[in-house]
């Protein structure tokens, strides 16, 4: 049986909504269900800019050196031998921050790698140098 | 000879129902109008019969999103023009104003006021792709050192905002806190750096609260009235807290610092101390409230302990 025209448009509307949407939020609309929960708390498909490059678990948030060796100090890492979860992130990742007037909102920043401690909370270092950086 | 109607490269369309049964659209479009006139049928629910010829989706759904998305850039044009609105937000994202006063002198080591429960302006009409918020802060930072300048924080109180770069904002009313550390400020040189990314905390109830950080045993707590509702260890804390600070701010031109003039936002009760587990003093607020923007936001020193920022609008 041949579909109803506007069945069919109804149908195409949307995927075109869902393509448009993806469009905005930079996330792949089809995938997007599916995605890992640690990336999104990460800022993985908060914006077309957040591209992961690695994410990885540890088995110890204080073996974050071993990977990341110009992570700078950090004693909520280094003290912290319970599992977490990393993502570190190309150039030109977007988010807003608060802070002072003049420099809060938008900010566009380099070296960012987000550490999911196991207490869940998200902690995003900025300007890390990735000389010596390798996945596990 | 007469071409047919509708041809095209020779192929003969047929013509739409409407047409063939010869009832001119000129009276199809007067029955609509008097039945939205009388109230009888919207614009929408006019027949598809009336529309005299078929349906081409999507060519028509592009040209509407070409328009929507020139509305929008004729939308910000006023703004751009005439400089700072208070009602629609502008092309300028995160472009952020303030107005603060604070206390310094010696290392600081709680910070607290009294915010009122004020339903925050955030601008109207966002953009595709908007940031924009009205927050008001208790505020612990280091006076400005480090070369991300804002981002040695710690700090609470409420926020209205909106953005896709976000994980703190909803366009609804919230408690927020946030806190960051600078590997350029004095203290912090080989640390990492944090950005004082806001997290939302709680359920707005619209009345006042105390908004306080203060660092007792060993770490930076952050309280709504009695109940802390987050901590940072000091170990984490590399850099000094020198003023204890009170500020609102906005990320976009149309949004509104504090209230209005009629019903400016207050912050009472400011007090802070300065020792770990020690006692909290009163201020004696006197120095000019700093104003940085444009000319329709305010700040106001209103008592020794209380300040209000206002946005003429």
């Amino acid at each position: 049986m041949k579909p109803d025209r506007r069945q069919m448009v109804g149908v195409a509307a949307a995927v075109v909504a869902l393509v448009l949407l993806s469009m905005i939020k930079g996330t792949n609309a089809f995938g997007s269900s599916t995605q890992d929960p640690r990336l999104t708390a990460c800022g993985v498909g908060l914006n077309s800019a957040n591209v992961p490059i690695a994410s990885f678990e540890l088995p110890a948030a204080s073996k974050i050196w071993d990977y990341l060796p110009e992570l700078g100090i950090s004693p909520e890492l280094s003290s912290d031998n319970n599992p977490a979860f990393v993502v570190v992130f190309q150039d030109g990742f977007r988010i807003t921050v608060a802070g002072k007037p003049g420099n809060s909102g938008i900010a566009t920043l380099s070296g960012v790698v987000c550490v999911i401690p196991s207490n869940g909370v998200p902690i995003f270092y900025s300007e890390v140098s990735r000389v010596g950086f390798h996945a596990p | 000879m007469t071409a047919l109607p509708h041809s095209r490269a020779g192929r003969v369309r047929r013509l739409p129902p409407t047409m063939r049964r010869g009832r001119p659209l000129q009276r199809l479009a007067e029955q609509a109008g008097k039945l939205r006139d009388e109230g009888v049928a919207s614009p929408e629910r006019i027949p598809r019969r009336a529309y005299p010829i078929r349906l081409k989706w999507l060519p028509r759904l592009g040209i509407s999103v070409v328009a929507a998305l020139t509305m929008q850039t004729m939308a910000a044009l006023p703004t751009l023009a005439f400089g700072p609105d208070t009602a629609n937000c502008s092309a300028r994202n995160s472009h952020t104003t303030g107005a603060e006063t604070y206390v310094a002198g010696q290392q600081k080591h709680g910070v607290s006021g009294t915010i009122e429960g004020q339903n925050l302006d955030q601008c109207t009409s966002p953009h595709l792709v908007q940031t924009s918020g009205s927050f008001a802060w208790s505020v612990l930072e280091d006076g400005g050192t480090g070369s991300s300048g804002g981002a040695v924080i710690l700090q609470i109180g409420i926020g209205k905002c909106r953005d896709p770069f976000s994980f703190g904002c909803g366009s609804d009313m919230r408690y927020l806190w946030a806190w960051g550390r600078d590997s350029t400020a004095p203290g912090c040189a080989g640390w990492s750096h944090i950005d004082p990314v806001p997290n939302s905390v709680g359920t707005w109830d619209g009345a006042a609260h105390d908004f306080k950080v203060y660092h007792q045993n060993n770490a930076y707590r952050f309280f709504i009235g009695a109940s802390q509702v987050a901590s940072v260890p000091e170990s984490m804390v590399c850099w000094t807290p020198t003023r204890a600070q009170w500020f609102s701010e906005t990320w976009d031109d149309g949004d509104a610092v504090g209230g209005s003039a009629g019903n400016p936002l207050v912050t009472s009760s400011t007090n802070y101390a300065n020792a770990e587990n020690g006692g909290f003093f009163w201020t004696s607020l006197s120095a000019p409230c700093r104003f940085a923007g444009d000319t329709i936001r305010h700040c106001s020193i209103v008592s020794s302990t209380s300040l209000k920022t206002w946005t003429e609008r």
